[in-house]
């Protein structure tokens, strides 16, 4: 196989090395100055009827380095 | 409060609130993201690192742990020491397609390089059962279990020479 081209071939993943060395640098890896992680609140209640949303939600405001 | 422990080879003193995570502490004040989070619960394996020479997952370690002991990340892992040659099982995984995503593959081989170093003439089964504690997504194993009987063989090479 060691000559062979296109299909049938196995050639080196040209991705490997820093994956294999730790420094594959996925999205959680990345940091940012001022960088926020981002948090959904979802309905506990499925086919609700939303009359009231309280923004930011009750104690949010509170924390501290919370952004709306 | 303050510990020092052999990072990598680097005597290192850090300053962590006592309930870090090792793994926390790797990637988040150290910036050694190579250390995944698979999980957070123990699981996955893909935090593996040695401590003081045994596989330990880092997201199960508090950081005082740490304080007057060597600690390996896969940052670490090496041929020969000061070289910038990889280590025979990293070699291994890239010629065998040990990986695919690579996002287990850290803890994948600081678990695969302890099992080899403890006991030089591995099985296969003894292989699929030491690396019960890793979880990869990708791929059926096949490949990843190639990948470490050959390095733990290229392992075994290096030291007679």
């Amino acid at each position: 196989m060691g000559n062979v081209i296109g299909i049938g071939a196995a050639p080196k993943r040209k991705e490997d090395q820093r994956f294999l060395t730790g420094r594959g640098n996925y999205v959680s890896d990345i940091k940012r100055p001022g960088m926020a992680a981002g948090v959904f609140v979802r309905s506990p209640h499925g086919h609700a009827v939303l009359r009231l949303a309280r923004y930011p939600a009750a104690g949010a405001s509170r924390t501290p380095r919370v952004f709306r | 409060m303050q510990i020092s422990f052999t990072l990598n080879g680097r005597p290192t003193t850090v300053d962590v609130e006592p309930a870090t995570l090792v793994a926390e502490l790797l990637r988040e004040q150290l910036n050694l993201t190579g250390t995944h989070i698979g999980c957070d619960t123990s699981q996955c394996g893909a935090c593996v690192v040695h401590l003081d020479g045994l596989p330990v997952k880092s997201c199960t370690l508090l950081a005082p742990a740490l304080d007057g002991a060597t600690l390996l990340t896969i940052e670490g892992l090496q041929g020969a020491p000061g070289s910038n040659l990889m280590h025979p099982m990293q070699e291994a995984f890239r010629e065998h397609h040990g990986l695919q995503c690579g996002f287990c593959t850290p803890g994948m081989l600081m678990t695969a390089v302890a099992l080899a170093a403890e006991k030089p003439d591995l099985t296969e089964a003894e292989v699929r059962h030491g690396l019960e504690g890793n979880i990869c997504r990708c791929t059926g194993y096949q490949n990843i279990v190639v990948s470490v009987m050959a390095g733990a063989a290229a392992m075994n090479a290096a030291k007679g020479e």
